[in-house]
């Protein structure tokens, strides 16, 4: 096992991922088929560090990523978000690292259809355990920054998918984590609202020390991180800094 | 984390499920109509039960007033003489003789009537009886320490004092009325009335009128809706050709007397098969007969509880299924999986509280209808109930809530398991969510299996107190197991279809396939084959009851003709025929035989069953009984030489006797042994009857009367003729209706009917909720393909094609419903028939199971549930091809 560095905030040391596939309902075959996701990937990200986690589709970025957030479990190896080892938590103390220490942006949005891009906001505060008023001026400012004020009171279906994708930042910072997670977050936005996005992504980690690790497939993006992690089949197969990563052909 | 799930709690509630449950009105609302109905009916039928037991309690409570003990012959007459034995008692403070007649009012007001008195039929024999009125014939000078009356102001002598009112109930033709009576018929001071008793009817003079409102409100006035009448007890003798005789004596014992001790000396004046017991126990005594004939009603209501169970089941686990990715959102955020389940509990909980006060409402207003029917058949079938009303305590409002919401977190539990069991990656992942509820049947087919088997056992296992628990259990193990099995069946029923659809070129049949969804179809497909075999059991029993009944009577009732006094027709089942009639039936032309029956009440341990003293040598030659076994003929001749008596089959499960056991009754001169001859089937009275031969019964009970009389004619002999003859000549005695066999029989088969009515609404109504939740769980399937129509569409499928694919699939889901249905439906109208009715009543039914009545109900329930489709395969139709393939 690799010693730690004091620095480092994040570490995954030789995590594996593999799938079971169910087959469908009628299938008369019972056992799963088994796809490996991910093969003993061994990566470290230093506090402050904006990493990016680039590779074709399929690759296995947003595995990854999944298992740093914590919604999936590593078959083998070991991630550590800071002092907790994620990838052997309880449920108690993955709980705590979500509502405490990590914000996730995916693709999609994922904002709750039923609330408006102020509650979706407000959310991680009030899991958190705080529903004040506070909270809820925090929530405004924090869509402030996004340049989102005008549409607080909008449900998702309302918005476009720049709109959805700064809503989507707004919660996922709120609560000032110490972690960012994102998957390809400008994957559904054009030029012009994805660079908005990355330059206010690079700013959090400016200001604020926060950990980033972004998953994406564009080069244009990657540029814009501290770093390159390089993944193809399950596997690191380059770590180098966005330069390197600039001058290597697109997926 | 729990404190937060509760700060967070109210939030997540107020935004999301509150939005979620109007975003989807039509959802929403059939599931809180589900719960609405499934609660209203149980209250309904509780509400109701308990009005008809209150009315009950109430009406007897008023006519025993405040009399400590009752010295009674089980409605039979007492000798007057015994009244002063027992006042002089020691220990005795008052005693009060009462006579009781429940005869047959005909108030028709006439200008002759009321200015002549003169013209007055009254009923001639055949006519229908008139309004049943119970006549109090009472002692005027100790009646008032007993109950209390108030009397109406009479408008001609505003200032009449009591003495001069009690001074006109001592006239002989005197009878006082209450107001409500009076109001009801137009009856007023001064107008003649005919009553007709058992014997004989007589015109009356109304000479006052009880107020049966206000006052107190145990007053006699107040008893069975105000049907009741007081007149002076040596009138009411005289009236009603009962002199000399008592139906009871009211008692109140001096201060400080052990009512024990006073009962024992009573007795020991009393000859011996008279009784001495607190009025509340008599009334009790009623009350246990009619409570296996009120949980039947009962469990049948629990019938539309538990489908709307099932309806709750199927909203709830849709809803965590169509907002599984909500959840996932919510627990990658921190949400705990606690909170989750406990936003889910809670959305269950808020449709079962909304549901259960929609249903309060709901059973009031079914209640009343409810009330009325059920007090009606316990009228018929034990005793008159009375003015009932119905009570809605905040007892039975909060167990409604509670039995409503109850329900709700039960069917949300495993709903909201399912919530905490989803994985969060999968949850946020977007994949279509019909593929995702499917039910390996081998989870299921065990436990289903496991429960049948256990239903068996349980079937062969004894009653407690009469009361036959374990065979509901039975019942309820096999609603289970049947509906355990539903993933199997459709398995099943599935590999047959698509070998069937194979060779169809329709493109909309090859797309019907039960197996996806096959968690929520399976549920909608045991939901509504679960109502289909209550409806089936219940309607099997019944039928197969009324077949057993009609056969009954047919061997039970072989006589041409049949007199009887008309009172009984309107519950008096006391009354006995005047002397001499069955020498005069035996003289009429055409006449070849005459059987007359004695029928009373008589004390056996500690209950009340009934005797009949028949001329058993007419019924062993023209027919009239059936035995569970043995030699009829030489059954009855054993009875006849050898003075054996004869036993029902209720009965016999009852006391545990049988043919060749001892049996003591107590007869007037004193307790005797007899052998019993046979046992025999008999479905007129669920506390049990015993017969004699009627010689017997006269040297046992010095009683010569004749209650009904069977009259069988000579082979060729007109009836009608007869008929006609009959009531002429018996008309001149006033009192009595001669009956035509076939008019006998229909009246029986109407007091049936009319008895079973209420099931048939219980059975539309559990019907109504299935077809409900068949409906919801289409659209829920529509909702969930959404995308899936839309590229449907996208490749060229018309509107026409969608809608026959949701209907298509609708058929086939009514269809395999309503065979499991039919299947399970069978296998419960046995246990109906032959563990819990046996255990309930005592008696045997024989299954009758009409091809027709299940084909027809197998046409009108799939019928009902093709036309319930018709919304969803109409809402699948229009779905707009564009915003389908953008729906997640």
């Amino acid at each position: 096992m690799n010693r730690r560095n004091s620095t480092e905030w994040l570490r995954l040391e030789r995590v594996s991922k593999d799938y079971g596939i169910p087959r469908h309902a009628g299938s008369r075959e019972d056992s799963p088929l088994n796809i490996q996701v991910l093969r003993n990937i061994t990566v470290s990200v230093t506090q402050g560090e904006f990493a990016a986690l680039m590779g074709p589709s399929g690759c296995g970025k947003s595995t990854l990523l999944n298992l740093v957030a914590g919604i999936d479990r590593p078959t083998s190896g070991e991630i550590h978000i800071g002092d907790t080892c994620i990838s052997s938590a309880t449920e108690t103390a993955l709980i705590r690292t979500r509502r405490e220490d990590l914000g996730v942006i995916y693709q999609f949005f994922h904002l709750l259809p039923t609330l408006t891009a102020h509650e979706n906001v407000i959310l991680p505060l009030i899991l958190k355990g705080d529903p004040s008023a506070e909270a809820a001026r925090k929530a405004r400012r924090m869509l402030e920054r996004v340049k989102m004020t005008h549409r607080a009171d909008h449900r998702p279906a309302e918005l476009s998918g720049g709109e959805l994708q700064r809503v989507a930042l707004a919660r996922a910072v709120v609560h000032e984590p110490k972690l960012l997670l994102a998957d390809e977050p400008t994957g559904n936005l054009d030029t012009q609202t994805g660079d908005e996005l990355m330059t206010y992504i690079r700013s959090l980690t400016k200001d604020s020390a926060m950990t980033v690790l972004l998953a994406t497939h564009s080069a244009e993006v990657a540029v814009q991180a501290d770093r390159t992690i390089y993944l193809r089949d399950g596997t690191v197969v380059e770590d180098e800094s966005p330069l390197a990563v600039n001058q290597k052909p697109g997926p | 984390m729990k404190g937060t799930f509760l700060s967070s709690g109210g939030f997540l509630i107020r935004r999301m499920s509150l939005r979620s449950f109007r975003q989807y009105p039509a959802r929403t609302v059939l599931t809180v109509a589900g719960v609405a109905i499934g609660v209203g009916t149980f209250l309904a039928i509780r509400l109701a039960n308990q009005g008809a037991i209150a009315g009950f309690r109430a009406s007897f409570d008023a006519v025993a007033g405040r009399a400590a003990l009752q010295v009674t012959a089980f409605g039979e007459p007492l000798d007057e003489e015994l009244f002063p034995k027992v006042r002089q008692v020691q220990g005795v403070r008052l005693a009060s003789p009462v006579l009781q007649v429940t005869a047959a009012a005909f108030p028709k007001e006439t200008e002759t009537r009321k200015t002549t008195g003169k013209g007055q039929d009254g009923p001639g024999p055949g006519d229908p009886p008139g309004a049943p009125l119970l006549v109090l014939g009472i002692d005027i000078l100790s009646e008032q320490t007993f109950r209390d009356y108030t009397f109406s102001a009479d408008p001609a002598d505003p200032s009449s004092s009591i003495e001069k009112v009690l001074q006109r109930l001592l006239s002989p033709t005197a009878i006082f009325v209450t107001d409500r009576f009076a109001r009801r018929h137009g009856l007023k001071r001064g107008y003649p009335l005919v009553v007709l008793g058992p014997e004989r009817q007589r015109t009356l003079t109304v000479e006052g009128l009880l107020r049966s409102t206000g006052g107190d409100s145990a007053s006699p006035a107040s008893a069975l809706d105000g049907q009741v009448a007081l007149m002076d007890i040596a009138a009411a003798q005289e009236a009603f050709g009962r002199i000399g005789e008592l139906d009871r004596i009211d008692i109140l014992p001096e201060e400080g007397q052990s009512l024990d001790t006073l009962v024992e000396r009573i007795r020991a004046v009393l000859p011996g098969d008279l009784t001495v017991d607190r009025p509340q126990r008599r009334s009790r005594q009623s009350e246990r007969l009619m409570s296996a004939f009120r949980l039947n009603l009962t469990i049948l209501s629990y019938i539309a509880l538990l489908v709307g169970i099932f309806i709750i089941y199927n909203t709830m686990s849709m809803n965590v299924i169509r907002r599984r990715h909500a959840w996932g959102v919510l627990r990658s955020l921190g949400a705990t999986p606690r909170g989750i389940a406990g936003l889910v509990l809670t959305e269950g909980a808020m449709l079962g509280v909304l549901g259960s006060g929609l249903g309060i409402l709901l059973g009031t207003l079914m209640g009343r209808g409810a009330l009325e029917v059920v007090g009606e058949t316990v009228g018929n079938l034990y005793a008159p109930v009375g003015a009932a009303q119905l009570r809605l305590t905040p007892m039975e409002i909060l167990l409604a809530i509670g039995a409503g919401t109850g329900c709700a977190l039960l069917s949300s539990f495993l709903p909201a398991a399912t919530a905490v069991k989803m994985s969060v990656r999968e949850s946020l992942q977007r994949k279509d969510l019909t593929a995702d509820r499917h039910i390996p049947a081998r989870y299921t087919t065990l436990p289903g299996l496991l429960l049948l088997g256990f239903g068996g056992v349980m079937t062969r296992m004894e009653p407690i107190s009469g009361i036959p628990l374990f065979g509901y259990l039975a019942a309820l193990a096999f609603v289970l197991g049947f509906a355990l099995l539903t993933p199997l069946s459709v398995r099943i029923f599935s590999s047959i279809y698509r070998r069937l659809s194979r060779r169809s070129r329709s493109a909309s049949a090859m797309l019907v396939d039960l197996r996806r969804s096959s968690g929520k179809n399976s549920v909608a497909i045991a939901s509504l084959a679960l109502a289909m075999a209550m409806v089936v059991s219940v309607s099997l029993m019944v039928a197969s009851f009324r077949s057993t009944m009609e056969s009954w009577i047919g061997q039970r009732l072989p006589a041409d003709l049949y007199v009887s006094p008309a009172v009984r027709f309107v519950g008096n089942l006391n009354a006995v025929l005047p002397e001499g009639i069955d020498r005069m039936a035996g003289r009429t032309a055409g006449v070849l035989a005459v059987g007359a029956f004695r029928s009373r009440r008589i004390a056996y341990q500690d209950s009340r069953v009934r005797l009949g003293a028949g001329n058993l040598r007419v019924v062993r030659d023209h027919g009239g009984l059936r035995f569970l076994s043995g030699d009829r003929r030489s059954i009855l001749d054993r009875a006849i030489d050898k003075r054996e008596v004869l036993i029902s089959e209720v009965f016999s499960t009852r006391f545990g006797l049988g043919t060749g056991d001892p049996i003591t009754l107590r007869t007037a001169q004193g307790p005797r042994i007899f052998r019993i001859a046979g046992v025999f089937y008999d479905y007129s009275t669920d506390g049990g009857l015993v017969i004699m031969d009627r010689s017997l019964y006269r040297r046992m009970w010095n009683d010569d009367r004749i209650s009904t009389l069977a009259v069988y004619l000579h082979p060729g002999a007109s009836p009608d003729l007869v008929q006609q003859t009959l009531a002429g000549s018996i008309g001149q005695q006033g009192g009595v209706t001669v009956f035509e066999n076939r008019r006998l029989r229909r009246h029986v088969l109407n007091i049936f009917d009319q008895t079973f009515a209420i099931t048939y609404a219980l059975e539309g109504i559990a019907m109504v909720v299935a077809v409900l939740g068949f409906l919801k769980a289409l659209l829920a399937n529509v909702f969930e393909r959404t995308r899936e129509i839309g590229l449907l569409r996208a490749m060229g499928f018309d509107r026409h094609q969608i809608a026959r694919w949701v209907m298509g699939e609708a058929a086939a889901m009514a269809a395999l419903a309503n065979l499991q249905g039919l299947a399970a439906g069978g296998l419960l109208a046995w246990i109906l028939i032959f563990v819990i009715n046996k255990q309930s009543f005592g008696w045997t039914i024989h299954p009758h199971w009409p091809p027709a009545w299940l084909g027809g109900y197998f046409l009108l329930t799939f019928s009902a549930a093709i036309l319930a489709a018709l919304w969803p395969a109409r809402s699948a139709a229009k779905i707009d091809i564009q915003e389908a393939l953008r729906f997640e």
